[in-house]
């Protein structure tokens, strides 16, 4: 199995601090989430507004510490690896953030944000930085002359191909993309989208995909994982999925993506209710009070994610229910 | 229309001006700031004024003087400098110890969180005036720093960092709040490289605001504990009322006794300084706000520029540049260009002085001077005549001209003597023998010869009843020896009483202790002078531990042979030669160089050689040597002058003046006085000008030539107050004097290290050039 | 006529020395009971168009020239005191964060009964039943207790919830949604917009949607407006637009989003990236990025040409088949 990235029941819980130092309440924003991605493959998370998606990336790169699980780079543990040794993953695993505005050092210039990551790493002599930083910018299709400006000297479309530089500057293996075209205009997102492409396939590196976006995510995503809450609910080849969704949140989610096309008739699965909140997730299926299809075991047993074909995995009580039969040889 | 950024002009204008004054005070005001105005009757319109310092603002003195009589004009614009090097030595000591706590408490450390708010709370609670003042005391603080300048800086660190810490904690949290902080931990940074490399530099406009605002607070400090007398020049007094160490002026010693002044309505006293003060923190805070609003607009080019600044002077990105010259071309020109100004900048070739100094010449007086064969001589022996007619020799071999036609001028000693063998035994049933060793334990101050046994009584004060004393009271103390306790008592008590025992008590001699210690009173050469009143008896100076070894005594008798020899018409014979001023105008205007020799070579072995102020005739005779050789004629007059019985009372400075100089009556004359020179130990000169009037504008024009000709020369100078027997004649005549001396030789002249071993040839070389250099510009250089 | 009438919109900001043309030209007619929807990208002027509109154009702005009539009547005429009247009573607002338009520190129901006690649409007690009654025509679950809470206790669709109660409850005439849904989540987003759609219904109400995602544009509108750069680049009915579209800007737009159902090796692209407006070209501002540029547009700005029954496009590609019907411009 050459993995880059294995996951197995990530959790991280937030205290809500808490009257007289006693927890009052938890925060459950990743609640056992487990994955893999292969060399030069691209993982995609969806999800809404505190799914955990976002919290998921961060804790692959130990920008946040987990509260349990195993996290593990081309079959390395480095869940359990001290601080110390936080610097080497950083060289293979990176990141590239959603907000082009503010994930820069306003008061660096271009040359500067893209030579810290090669002294850091020491990837090249310290006399060849401009030459390589030279070529970093070609890659991401900036000029040699933009090395010496300031990053609010750009549009965001172009800090954004910073950003894009800057992580690949220590040739990581792993890049974790957290919404990097949602803050966009559309007609740039489509020219990042082709660049991380392009880049996946000349480098080989693998990408782990958030975004809220639907199309985007049928777009560059190989496999595709739906979060809610904290789980991931269903996961599978991208096509499978977006195809034939089985779990009722997944379908809720393709049916309300907005599509730009007049003719085809909108068949709009409205869910009941809101999202609740983290702080104080329903029992059992953590969907349950929004789900038309809800069962007496839905209230009381979460469900797991179990496989429904060989690409396809489903947590839910009814999809159970339903598969039993043909579940067997998938195991 | 780009609206003009006025605070920061403003501010930037104060403090260029501020730091004009600080390297070169010299071109604000004429006078130097360590001279004195003089205590003195004046006439004005027929009646007898006293005129004495503080003087308030006149032509004369346009800001008035201080209540030393030191012009306060010159106070202000030196004081400038010591005053805000303090202030800004406090805001550095601030930020450096902030900074790093301010980063480890935004980074969340408890214990640097908690110091600074304990700090803060303990220090805002007390008043920083009343916490300095409570610590300066302290022993430990001085035992600890040493130089009262940094205590006062560190205490004043100490205490007020924490408002500073709080700030720029804040400032650090706002920053680490950021988005790119996330960006660049994911990079793989640690919290240190964050720290130094993405929050200093954002914080680099808040420090520098800071730093400004800060300089102004610590001078706000300063000027109020000044008010409460805590001053950073610690001066000390010594026993005479002078000043041991050199001091250095700064304002808020100026403002010591405010309350006083401004009660006596001597408001100038108070106004100036607070002024300075006024217009410096104005300056500061304006220029702190001026640079706040300048950095939230610009674009932080300056930051990017700073960051290069490492590599632009590593030497060995250099190295790497120049061996791949074709890609880095304009780097290498650029980095080439720079290092190439700056070694001209420090380098930059100095004229050479036009007439050179030889130490050896001086070294070789120095060595004559000091030879066993002038061993003995003392002012008024015969042996006196043989150094003077060695000066004279050298003298006119240089083409100095002999003064009124001589070099040697005689003038009288009233009375010289000395004594040949000493003997004294005091004795008593209970304690048996205590011998008394001659100059170590008593000095005899008449000149007497005589041997016997006689009664030992004590006598003090009381004894002597009440006024008036007649002399058959005391018929019990004839024919005995009575010993005295003197110490404690006032000058004119004590000579008050010595003279009333030698007149109206009239015992057969008197022993009289007094505070000096054997050692000490190696320095001072006055014991053996006679006073007047002492002039009949036998007198016995003993010193203080012995005397407290006598007084413990009873019933004792003294033992003693003494034989002296005084000189037959004793004299001094000083040297004096001068060169003519050959300017019409000029020629009026009179330098003395004066020195003594009178204690080299002094004595027998007892008396030790006092090789350094042999240092002074032997500078003296080199520079008169070379402008004598040099056959120029000098515009002004220049005297060369050698005094001799300056240990005495009668001194050949006072007579010399007395004949030639009555009265001064064209004020035109200036005195240089050179002192000890040479000492291995100490390579600071000390240049003591508070003899010279602030308001007299030619000599302060000579002590600026003199300054200036000593930093040509790499010569340290310090300023103090040195005291030299001839200074009482030059204040006498109303002479402008200024005395140049060696630093820091309290613990070596005058005693047995005091000798050749101890000079060092090189170490005359700064100081002779100096006063050769000075003197030629006075001399030949025209209008000064 | 239509309820709203635009005609030649200049809008700029003047930061120094430059003047900023955030709308510069731009002209349309909103139709009585319609959803007009405002498509654009960054800089492309829709969000200051609209606000020129309720005359929320502050110094350093300016409206420089154009009309803008509504129900006939110059809105440019009109004094502040009677602006006050129009906003939020005859044409109302609901913007893309509902926390800037809500009081953190009021409770939602007062702040809903304040737009009624304001445009004097009702008083006191009848004024609260009002509001709770709009508060449930919004779907606001236990509209009543909820009445007293404050907005902090909403989640992010519910506040917009709100916010739309409050700009229907004087039940105005027009509705202008700058891209209300950008900042929810998709699920919620359909909601909304199926609520307002719902509103628009049953108030009778005309709409102008500001938006930048053609998915919202497909599922709402009826006619669309296109802008680029401060001008309206084409405007058209729907469904043509998504079936033939004639600017190269628009074709653009709609060739390099993602497609839901189907995958492909590569997006297309539009090159280059939105000016600056200190820089915009002369002529035709899209020129640096059309992939069938030509000579004419890096010079000249073409006029907003009318092609076919309701379809507008600002190009020089069609010009000469206007010439030839209207006989009015020259030739290439």
């Amino acid at each position: 199995m050459n993995h880059i990235i294995e996951v197995r029941n990530l959790k991280k819980y937030f205290d809500i601090n808490s009257r007289m130092g006693m927890v009052q309440h938890q925060v459950k924003a990743v609640d056992g989430v487990s994955f893999s991605v292969a060399e030069g493959e691209t993982l995609g998370l969806v999800g809404e507004s505190g799914c955990g998606k976002s919290t998921t990336g961060r804790l692959i790169l130990r920008l946040i510490k987990p509260t349990s699980g195993e996290i593990f780079l081309e079959g390395r543990d480095i869940n359990s690896i001290k601080d110390k040794e936080l610097r080497s993953i950083r060289k293979d695993i990176q990141i590239v953030f959603q907000n082009p505005y503010s994930a820069l050092d306003p008061r660096m210039t271009v040359t500067d944000i893209l030579s810290e990551p090669l002294s850091i790493h020491k990837i090249v002599h310290k006399y060849e930085y401009g030459k390589e930083v030279k070529r970093l910018l070609g890659l991401v299709g900036l000029s040699e002359q933009d090395g010496k400006k300031f990053p609010h000297e750009f549009s965001g479309g172009q800090r954004q191909r910073i950003g894009i530089a800057r992580a690949m500057a220590t040739r990581p293996k792993f890049i974790i993309c957290d919404e990097p075209v949602s803050a966009l205009d559309v007609s740039v997102q489509s020219q990042i989208l082709n660049l991380l492409g392009d880049l996946q396939k000349e480098m080989k590196v693998s990408y782990l995909f958030i975004a809220h976006g639907l199309n985007v995510i049928r777009h560059v995503s190989d496999k595709v994982g739906v979060m809610y809450l904290g789980k991931i609910v269903e996961m599978g080849i991208v096509d499978e999925v977006f195809e034939k969704p089985i779990h009722p949140y997944t379908k809720a989610l393709l049916s309300s993506a907005p599509v730009p096309d007049p003719f085809r008739s909108m068949h709009l699965e409205v869910l009941e209710g809101e999202i609740p909140s983290p702080v104080n997730p329903p029992s059992g299926c953590a969907f349950h009070p929004r789900c038309r299809h809800m069962l007496a075991i839905c209230k009381e047993k979460r469900p797991f994610l179990q496989h429904i074909s060989l690409n396809h995995k489903v947590a839910c009580h009814l999809a159970d229910i339903a598969f039993e039969g043909g579940r067997a040889s998938y195991a | 229309m780009r609206k003009l950024n006025y605070p920061l002009i403003l501010g930037v204008l104060i403090v260029l001006i501020l730091t004009a004054a600080c390297i070169n005070p010299e071109a604000f005001t004429t006078a130097d700031p360590y001279g004195e105005e003089r205590a003195k009757f004046v006439f004005i319109e027929g009646k007898i004024n006293y005129f004495a310092p503080p003087v308030n603002p006149c032509p004369e003195y346009p800001w008035g003087t201080d209540q030393y009589g030191r012009d306060m004009k010159s106070l202000i614009f030196y004081g400038c400098r010591l005053t805000l090097f303090t202030a800004i030595f406090i805001a550095i000591g601030r930020l450096l110890v902030s900074l790093p706590l301010a980063i480890y408490a935004a980074y969340g450390s408890k214990a640097a969180n908690r110091l600074i708010r304990q700090f803060g709370v303990f220090t805002g609670a007390f008043p920083i005036v009343i916490l300095t003042m409570l610590f300066v005391k302290i022993q430990l603080t001085s035992d600890f720093f040493k130089e009262p300048n940094t205590i006062i800086g560190a205490l004043l660190v100490l205490f007020g960092w924490s408002k500073m810490a709080g700030l720029l904690k804040e400032k650090v949290e706002g920053i680490l709040n950021e988005d790119f902080i996330e960006g660049e931990i994911a990079i793989g940074k640690n919290r240190l490289e964050i720290a130094l490399q993405n929050i200093v530099p954002h914080l680099i406009p808040s420090i520098v605001v800071m730093f400004f605002l800060e300089v102004a607070a610590a001078l706000l400090v300063l000027s109020q504990i000044g008010v409460f007398g805590i001053v950073m020049n610690g001066g000390l007094m010594n026993a005479d009322g002078e000043y041991q160490l050199p001091y250095e002026i700064d304002w808020a010693s100026l403002l010591v006794a405010s309350q006083w002044f401004v009660a006596t309505g001597r408001l100038w006293l108070v106004l100036y300084p607070a002024a300075a003060f006024a217009i410096s923190i104005i300056g500061f805070n304006l220029m702190g706000e001026g640079l706040r609003m300048e950095f939230e607009k610009r674009n932080s080019r300056v930051i990017s520029w700073i960051r290069g600044i490492p590599s632009f002077l590593s030497l060995l990105r250099l190295a790497y540049e120049l061996k791949h010259m074709s890609e880095y071309r304009s780097s290498v020109t650029k980095k080439l260009l720079f290092y190439g100004i700056l070694l001209l900048l420090l380098f930059f070739p100095q004229l050479p002085s036009a007439y050179r100094f030889e130490t050896t010449n001086a070294f070789k007086t120095m060595e004559e001077l000091s030879k066993p064969e002038y061993r003995g001589r003392r002012a008024g022996s015969s042996q006196n005549e043989i150094i003077s007619d060695y000066l004279a020799e050298k003298l006119a071999a240089s083409g100095i001209q002999p003064f009124e036609g001589s070099f040697v001028h005689n003038y009288p000693l009233e009375n010289a003597f000395n004594v040949k063998e000493a003997q004294l035994t005091v004795s008593s049933i209970i304690s048996g023998q205590t011998r008394l060793e001659h100059r170590k334990d008593y000095y005899v101050t008449t000149p007497v010869n005589i041997s016997g046994k006689y009664k030992l009584k004590k006598f003090t004060l009381e004894d002597l009843g009440e006024f008036p004393f007649q002399e058959n009271e005391f018929d019990d103390c004839r024919g005995k020896f009575l010993l005295v306790d003197v110490r404690g008592l006032n000058g004119i008590v004590r000579s008050r009483f010595l003279g009333l025992i030698n007149s109206t008590v009239k015992p057969a001699g008197v022993l009289y202790i007094d505070a000096w210690e054997s050692q000490k009173l190696a320095k001072k050469g006055n014991i053996d002078s006679p006073a007047k009143s002492q002039a009949a008896l036998i007198n016995i100076a003993v010193s203080s531990n012995m005397g407290d070894t006598l007084l413990r005594m009873n019933d004792m008798d003294i033992e003693l042979t003494i034989m002296s020899e005084t000189y037959p018409e004793p004299e001094n014979h000083c040297v004096v030669g001068y060169l003519p001023g050959s300017d019409e105008t000029l020629k009026d205007e009179i330098i003395i160089i004066g020195s003594t020799f009178d204690c080299v070579g002094d004595d027998r072995t007892e008396r030790f050689p006092a090789s350094m102020e042999a240092g002074g005739p032997a500078m003296a005779l080199e520079t008169a040597g070379i402008l004598g050789r040099s056959g120029v004629k000098p515009k002004r007059t220049v005297i060369f002058a050698f005094w001799d019985g300056t240990n005495t009372r009668d001194r050949g400075s006072k007579a010399f003046l007395e004949q030639y100089f009555k009265d001064n009556e064209n004020k035109n004359i200036f005195y240089i006085e050179l002192k000890n020179f040479g000492s291995k130990d100490s390579s600071k000169i000390i240049l003591d000008t508070t003899r010279t009037l602030p308001k007299a504008l030619k000599a302060q024009e000579y002590i600026k030539v003199l300054k200036k000709n000593a930093r040509r020369n790499e010569l340290e100078l310090v300023y103090g107050k040195v005291s030299s027997p001839v200074m009482h004649d030059m204040l006498e005549e109303d002479i402008n004097a200024v005395i140049i001396d060696t630093y820091d030789i309290d613990e070596t002249i005058k005693t047995p290290k005091d000798n050749m071993g101890n000079i060092e040839q090189k170490k005359l070389k700064k100081p002779g050039q100096t006063v050769l250099d000075a003197l030629v510009e006075i001399l030949y250089g025209g209008a000064v | 006529m239509g309820i709203l009438d635009v005609n030649d919109l200049k809008t700029s900001f003047t930061a120094g020395r430059h003047e900023i043309k955030a709308v510069d030209g731009v002209s349309f007619s909103l139709e009585h009971h319609e959803t007009l929807a405002i498509v654009g990208e960054s800089g492309s002027g829709k969000s200051v168009t609209v606000l020129s509109v309720m005359r929320l154009i502050n110094p350093p702005g300016r409206i420089k020239s154009g009309d803008i009539y509504f129900q006939g009547k110059n809105l440019l005429a009109f004094t502040e005191k009677q602006m006050e009247m129009v906003r939020g009573g005859r044409i109302a607002m609901v913007y893309q964060e509902p926390m800037s338009s809500l009081n953190p520190a009021i409770p939602v129901g007062e702040q809903i009964k304040e737009v009624l006690v304001i445009h004097k649409a009702a008083a006191g007690l009848a004024a609260k039943e009002k509001a709770i009654a709009l508060m449930q025509a919004v779907k606001i679950p236990e509209a009543r207790l909820r009445y007293q809470d404050l907005p902090k206790k909403f989640s992010g669709g519910m506040r917009q919830r709100i916010v739309i109660a409050m700009a229907l409850a004087c039940n105005p005439d027009v509705l202008i949604a700058d891209e209300p849904t950008t900042a929810l989540d998709v699920t919620i987003q359909a909601e909304i917009m199926a609520l307002l759609r719902d509103m628009k219904r049953q108030l009778n109400m005309s709409m102008l949607l500001i938006t930048h995602d053609l998915g919202i544009v497909a599922e709402n509108a009826d006619r669309v407006l296109v802008m680029y750069c401060g001008k309206v680049m084409e405007e058209a009915k729907v469904k043509t637009l998504f079936r033939s579209p004639l600017h190269p800007y628009t074709m653009g737009l709609m060739a390099c989003i993602p497609k839901m159902d189907a995958r492909v090796d590569r997006l297309q692209a539009i090159p280059g990236y939105v000016p600056h407006p200190s820089q915009y070209p002369a002529g035709c501002r899209f020129s640096s990025r059309c992939s069938r540029v030509m000579e004419r547009c890096k010079a000249e700005m073409p006029e907003l040409m009318e092609i076919e029954d309701g379809h507008k496009v600002r190009c020089w590609l069609y010009c000469d088949d206007v010439s030839e019907r209207s006989g009015g411009r020259d030739g290439k």
